[in-house]
């Protein structure tokens, strides 16, 4: 049986989402396995689809897995290992040691990796924000309507099924990381609300987020299925 | 040369294929097995289960293996070999040119082999697509970008560099660049596969024609709207294919978005052999309906017309491959 220790770091971890498929990791089956020690240190074993998965991401889901540990008041220090991958221990070195993504990768990085979590904050709410409009206009409200709703009507529309409903709860939690102050439903990434004439090059910009998105999740998703079918082989082996 | 059901026969140009060796025994570090190891990933995952390899036959691809792969097992006509040299993993490399050219040795007439070159070696560069020239009578090149050399993370088609070196290429009639921009692999936060830097040299050497391979994924919206410039722009179908058998919806929507801003004549079949075989991609292929809804919403069809132009046509045009002969050369 898990202890409740053992059961809250889970329960934190399911917040670490993977940047590309916006998932929670825990349900991707990154983690491996979580060690806790009696002195109150944490020890996170992680794997990624390939060796050669985007450092830059590994070092986001990291760093999350670092952070969201460290809020527990009973936990005294964390420790993320990456297994498996070609910038593992350089990862896992950087953050054992405090350093930032810049620190570790100096030489081999320029730029942010702020900037590329926000990037895919922006991915995140524009690929949530396709599937709320399409789950509306399958509802048969009108375009003009949809774009004049604010987030009150859109919180209380009555859905005939329960995949709106979940789409609409995460679209919001979106919403929230693009704008503090515009309540408009409909927003752009500027946080201008989306204008009538402009709705149809508004959903090319959301189809063409989603194929590309779409590319690398599917990517990921099926090298993890035979990633987790080879463990299940050697395992009988 | 591929028969339908319905008796349609179809010249296939494979212009994306290679003939590795990914041996234990070839390794010079773990990256080495990291990188086979990930390609086999790549063919377990997107492959029907019954075209899926042992690892024994996927690390090895030999030259009578592949010819029965591609010529005897599978529907191809000409072969387009990319090289990919990845010297600091493998001791002999991954798939040089020597060792591709073995191909066009055996089957003078069923293969083309391509090689590769890397602007930041400078003057070196140059002498070597001299000698690509002189040695194999190159006609195309494969270019990675994101590859590391020295200290340098990536490479820019619009660097200085790689002007010359294009400018030298059109000289020697090297005109085919087949640039890798696709799946990222190894990039830091600075996107080495980004496509922007297309824009720059398909502008400046109009005579040379640059073919995106896997279409710039996952960057499709970025590549069309190059592509939709710069009519020396086309787009290479490896890695994109497979999602026939994966994901057969978003392969449609993909294809959609291909011809409604390419068109017919820019897109070119590529299996990536041996991570893919042509056998099911071309038979899929060929009975590939796309969805009522993504035609009626981009304007296009996909008729047989336009699938023997993806499949081969384009290609032979790029290449200069008579096709009428060839059907006759080979049918003899």
């Amino acid at each position: 049986m898990k202890s409740t220790k053992t059961t809250e770091v889970w329960q934190v971890l399911s917040r670490v989402c993977d940047p590309e498929l916006d998932e929670p990791i825990t349900d991707l089956n990154f983690i491996e396995e979580v060690i806790i020690s009696e002195s109150g240190s944490v020890k996170v074993k992680f794997r990624l689809p390939t060796a050669w998965c985007s450092p830059n991401f590994a070092w986001l889901m990291a760093s999350g897995i670092q952070n969201e540990i460290s809020n527990l008041p009973w936990v005294k220090n964390v420790q993320p290992i990456l297994r498996d991958h070609i910038f593992g221990d350089k990862i896992n070195e950087g953050l054992t040691a405090g350093n930032s993504f810049g620190e570790v990768f100096a030489g081999e990085a320029n730029g942010d990796i702020e900037e590329v979590k926000k990037k895919f904050i922006i991915k995140a709410f524009q690929r949530r924000q396709e599937l709320v409009i399409k789950d509306l206009l399958k509802e048969g409200i009108k375009v003009s309507e949809l774009l004049s709703m604010n987030l009150n009507d859109l919180r209380s529309f009555n859905y005939s099924n329960d995949e709106a409903d979940n789409n609409r709860h995460r679209y919001i939690e979106a919403h929230g990381n693009v704008t503090a102050s515009n309540s408009a439903a409909f927003i752009d990434e500027n946080e201008e609300q989306i204008k009538l004439e402009n709705f149809k090059i508004r959903m090319e910009k959301l189809r063409a987020t989603r194929l590309n998105m779409e590319f690398t999740g599917s990517v990921c998703r099926s090298l993890l299925k035979v990633r987790d079918k080879s463990e299940l082989t050697e395992e009988k082996v | 040369m591929y028969k339908s059901a319905s008796g349609d026969e179809y010249f296939v140009i494979d212009s994306h294929m290679h003939m590795w060796d990914g041996t234990a025994e070839n390794h010079k570090n773990i990256h080495g097995k990291q990188f086979i190891d990930c390609f086999y990933a790549y063919h377990s995952a997107l492959s029907p289960s019954e075209k899926i390899w042992t690892r024994d036959r996927f690390d090895l691809c030999e030259v009578e293996t592949t010819y029965n792969d591609l010529f005897v097992d599978g529907p191809v006509d000409v072969a387009i070999c990319q090289s990919t040299y990845l010297r600091d993993f493998y001791v002999n490399g991954f798939n040089p040119i020597e060792r591709n050219y073995q191909l066009a040795e055996a089957y003078p007439d069923r293969f083309i082999v391509n090689g590769a070159f890397d602007p930041r070696d400078g003057e070196a560069a140059l002498d070597y697509i001299s000698f690509l020239a002189e040695k194999y009578n190159c006609k195309g090149v494969k270019l990675y970008t994101a590859e590391w050399n020295g200290a340098s993370r990536g490479w820019k088609l619009s660097d200085p560099a790689a002007y010359k070196c294009f400018e030298l290429c059109e000289k020697l009639g090297i005109k085919n660049m087949h640039v890798h921009k696709g799946p990222t692999i190894t990039p830091l936060d600075k996107d080495s596969f980004d496509v922007a830097d297309v824009d720059h040299a398909a502008t400046d050497f109009p005579n040379l024609n640059f073919i995106i391979e896997h279409c710039g994924l996952p960057r499709l919206d970025e590549f069309c709207w190059i592509a939709v410039q710069e009519p020396n722009v086309y787009g290479g179908l490896a890695v994109v294919m497979p999602f026939m058998h994966a994901r057969p919806g978003y392969f449609a929507e993909v294809l959609g978005e291909l011809l409604f801003w390419l068109g017919e004549d820019r897109l070119l079949f590529g299996s990536d052999y041996a991570i893919w075989t042509p056998d099911w991609l071309v038979e899929k292929f060929v009975s590939l309906e796309l969805p009522e809804e993504v035609e009626k919403e981009r304007g296009i069809k996909l008729t047989p017309e336009v699938k023997a132009k993806i499949l081969g046509l384009n290609a032979a045009r790029l290449y200069d491959i008579d096709v009428a002969n060839s059907k006759k050369k080979f049918a003899a």
